[in-house]
């Protein structure tokens, strides 16, 4: 498999470089670091790494506020979307990178439907799932879980909006190398070829094309600044 | 060509050797881990699941918690993930990392180092 992506670690102060040593043990070639408040990163450790920011709106005015704030500012912006309103707005703004919808949560109506994959396929945003939340569940949650997951993939698999796969760790323990990654990723009925595109060539497109975003050229889309 | 009568030995099953560590706070016995992982595959995939990947700890080093599991070569997905599925080993916090994949134990090159 080449270069593997971990696109969403959120490590504390404390085992921030353990988790980095581990990844690179495993196999990982680049990290996507949830940065919250406080969280510092020497220079120098930092080559592997893409600054990423988590935005959990509580209503329309406050993700609005939160992309404005944060968009120069870290190369990926993940919208975790506990709402149906949520969803329907940060699909449809082409700041937002991914979209992260909790299985393991109350999520009220919160779900990819095929109303809300084809927006999201026109805006360019890539549908993320976080493999601990698969894992270490009880049975009756876990059921439910993986019949949301399927059916999140599913509509997102068929409106071809780019999934992507990371650990989402919190701490080292729950880290699995990118190979045990593809394989829960199968276990979903994912085809092999595409479940190692969530993990490599995914995140990877994404990273290339904010890089650019982030740059004082970009303006939209299809322009930029000339002068 | 009258070469009806001549049998060639053929190996029908590709086997897989899968090279693991456990990573966790306590060292497991053998029996635990062998324990474990079964019962994972079971609620992973069923029965039917850990009759086609028939997993077998065929060693296990109890003081660098590292061992070897045999399979089909077709069923090392699902061991795999089983394998990352775990996250708990007798309620003490425990992940599997598999390390390497083989066709031989030779090929793994453990045996020679000693280390399981």
């Amino acid at each position: 498999m080449k270069n593997p992506i971990d696109l969403h670690l959120r490590p504390s102060q404390e085992n921030v470089y353990e988790i980095l040593s581990l990844g690179k043990e495993m196999g990982f070639k680049l990290f996507g670091i949830s940065f919250k408040d406080g969280l510092e990163i020497q220079r120098g450790s930092d080559r592997d790494i893409v600054s990423r920011i988590d935005i959990t709106p509580k209503n329309q005015n406050h993700f609005y506020n939160a992309l404005n704030r944060h968009r120069k500012n870290y190369i990926i912006i993940s919208v975790k979307c506990f709402s149906k309103k949520i969803v329907q707005q940060a699909i449809k703004d082409n700041r937002v990178d991914i979209i992260y919808l909790p299985f393991s949560h109350k999520r009220n109506n919160a779900i990819l439907g095929k109303k809300e994959a084809r927006i999201a396929r026109d805006s360019n945003i890539a549908y993320e799932i976080n493999l601990t939340e698969l894992i270490g569940q009880p049975k009756q949650v876990q059921l439910e879980v993986m019949k949301k997951a399927k059916k999140d993939i599913r509509n997102a698999q068929k409106f071809d909006i780019p999934i992507i796969a990371s650990s989402g760790a919190q701490e080292p323990i729950m880290m699995r190398e990118p190979r045990a990654l593809v394989s829960l990723l199968e276990a979903l009925n994912i085809e092999e070829e595409n479940a190692i595109n969530m993990v490599t060539n995914n995140p990877s497109e994404i990273i290339t094309r904010n890089t650019e975003k982030i740059k004082s050229k970009f303006y939209s889309p299809w322009v930029r600044r000339v002068l | 060509m009258g070469q009806e009568g001549l049998i060639i030995p053929v190996r029908t099953t590709r086997r897989r050797y899968v090279f693991f560590r456990i990573r966790g706070p306590l060292k497991t016995q053998k029996e635990i881990v062998n324990r474990t992982i079964k019962c994972t595959i079971t609620k992973l995939f069923g029965i039917t699941g850990l009759s086609e990947i028939n997993p077998k700890l065929i060693r296990y080093n109890e003081k660098q918690s590292e061992g070897i599991l045999f399979t089909n070569h077709n069923e090392v997905w699902r061991l795999r993930s089983a394998l990352a599925y775990i996250t708990k080993i007798e309620d003490e916090v425990s992940a599997f990392q598999v390390l390497k994949v083989s066709g031989t134990m030779r090929s793994l090159g453990i045996i020679k180092s000693q280390r399981v």
